[in-house]
């Protein structure tokens, strides 16, 4: 028996405190995973959307370096650079309107514009010799890899957040707070990934 | 470079006449231990003989074991100073050019290095060796350094001790033309000692590569600045530095300049009287004063990336 100052409590009543304070604390600890769970797949959200934002940045960057590279290529190679815009075609809009496809599409059209500026270049010495244009050129190349970063950090989390919404019991919260699909990758260019294609 | 033959042919017979003396005063001096142990064993053995005689053996014990380790250390400095002097000049020129020059005595100053945000101030710190050269135009400085934590304990009767823990090692910065508004740092885990500290308001960076991540802990002010910084391909290569080199490696990328720090130093190319100088030693050797060059080819510091300054 237990004594506690002007109290004393049965072994039935200590036995029933300490299945309340047990049930208690677990809810609390339930309550706890829960909360921090949901704040996880909230946060990460918020890391992709930025991370989402970051590849339309540099995509916007990448397209307005490029435009301009067509414009500097139009006064040497006129013919070609009418040629070469109809690749990109007639863009209209704000990029971060676009879904992941549309953006990935448009990423692989500025590769293919890009190799083709970069092909009109080696035929006109003198705009290869332009140091305007250079710089250009080496402004875009610059902004290809950081729009590679970009899409590496969103594919990154990504991957993270999808793992997670799988993997049993965090699946449980992702699917009470309305995750019930996973985020979509962001694609790499078809070019890039036939550099990567092995051949036995 | 051609290692030339004959060159180490010629080490290797130096070595040889060396090792010889080295046995002599190896000899010499081990006698005069053994007799020193002996003297003072008899003095405690027999009650009878005057205590002076203890007092002779230990003198004895004391010179032998302090004059083998001069000694041999002696005969060794000669041998590495050969060494040094066949390998490095031609090598180094070749290497870095007429601009490499180096200053024994000097080396990177504490102030410089706590740029990177990645070390602790120590109670002493020393440097030397301090060498400095352009490659694709990337400036390198490089030194020795030794940083020092005094630690003071009092025990339950007052009594005071002080220790000294050392902690010796390589580094190096590059300066580079582009100036960069972010910051990244990647150490090598395990390589975090009271000197090395994780940089301040920054945030871990996991990267896609398990075995990178594996090995280094990544810290950055921007994610995608890390992760434009480390492609696929600088990670790898960095994996295949830290294997090549016996030490653990920090990264640090700030402004317009790389640090680089190799803590607890030690090299594989050790020469020694008792061990036979072959093309191998003098391989890691000539490897070793190349690592500043491979961190730059390694990191993919000569590309546009790093020194284009018009770049945003």
């Amino acid at each position: 028996m237990l004594i506690i100052p002007n109290l004393l409590l049965s072994t039935g009543a200590i036995v029933a405190i300490v299945v309340v304070a047990v049930v208690v604390i677990a809810i609390i600890a339930i309550v706890a995973w829960y909360i921090t769970t949901m704040n996880w797949f909230r946060q990460t959200k918020v890391k992709v959307e930025e991370a989402n934002s970051g590849i339309d940045v540099a995509l916007t960057k990448r397209y307005d370096l490029l435009t301009k590279a067509l414009a500097a290529v139009k006064g040497y190679a006129k013919h070609e650079a009418e040629t070469l815009s109809k690749v990109i075609g007639m863009r209209t809009g704000n990029i971060k309107e676009l879904s992941l496809d549309e953006k990935s599409k448009l990423n692989a059209e500025l590769s293919e514009l890009q190799r083709g500026i970069n092909v009109v270049v080696e035929q006109y010495p003198q705009l290869k010799a332009d140091t305007q244009f250079t710089l250009l050129q080496n402004q875009a190349a610059d902004c290809e890899e950081q729009l590679q970063a970009a899409r590496r950090v969103y594919n990154s989390n990504v991957s993270i957040f999808n793992q997670k919404r799988v993997t049993f019991p965090d699946s449980i919260v992702a699917k009470r707070i309305g995750f019930t699909k996973d985020l979509e990758f962001f694609k790499a260019d078809e070019e890039k990934r036939q550099d990567v294609k092995f051949e036995f | 470079m051609i290692i030339e033959e004959k060159k180490i042919a010629e080490l290797e017979s130096l070595r040889q006449n060396l090792k010889k003396k080295a046995i002599i005063v190896l000899v010499i001096f081990i006698i005069i231990t053994v007799v020193g142990i002996v003297l003072s064993l008899i003095n405690f053995l027999n009650d009878d003989l005057p205590f002076t005689l203890f007092y002779i053996g230990f003198i004895l014990i004391i010179i032998g074991v302090v004059g083998t380790l001069l000694g041999v250390n002696r005969i060794n400095i000669k041998l590495i100073n050969a060494f040094k002097n066949a390998f490095s000049g031609d090598y180094l020129k070749e290497l870095y050019g007429e601009d490499y020059k180096t200053f024994p005595k000097q080396g990177l100053s504490l102030s410089y290095l706590m740029q990177s945000d990645v070390l602790r101030n120590p109670d002493r710190y020393t440097s030397k060796n301090l060498f400095v050269s352009t490659y694709k135009g990337i400036g390198i400085e490089g030194s020795d350094y030794v940083a020092e934590f005094i630690h003071t304990t009092t025990d339950a009767k007052g009594n005071t001790r002080r220790v000294t823990y050392s902690y010796p090692g390589k580094a190096y910065v590059f300066t580079f033309p582009r100036q960069f508004n972010n910051y990244f740092c990647c150490f090598e885990k395990d390589s975090k000692t009271e000197f090395y500290k994780s940089p301040s308001r920054k945030t871990e960076v996991e990267f896609e590569s398990v075995d990178f991540n594996k090995k280094f802990n990544s810290y950055s002010s921007d994610d995608t600045f890390a992760f434009y910084l480390m492609t696929p391909q600088v990670q790898l290569s960095l994996l295949e530095f830290d294997e090549l080199v016996d030490s653990k490696i920090v990264f640090v990328v700030d402004q317009n300049k790389l640090y680089v720090f190799m803590n607890s130093y030690s090299t594989k190319a050790k020469v020694s009287v008792f061990k036979k100088i072959d093309e191998k030693i003098v391989r890691n050797y000539l490897l070793e004063l190349s690592i500043p060059l491979k961190l730059i080819d390694d990191f993919d510091v000569d590309k546009n990336k790093f020194l284009d300054q018009n770049l945003k």
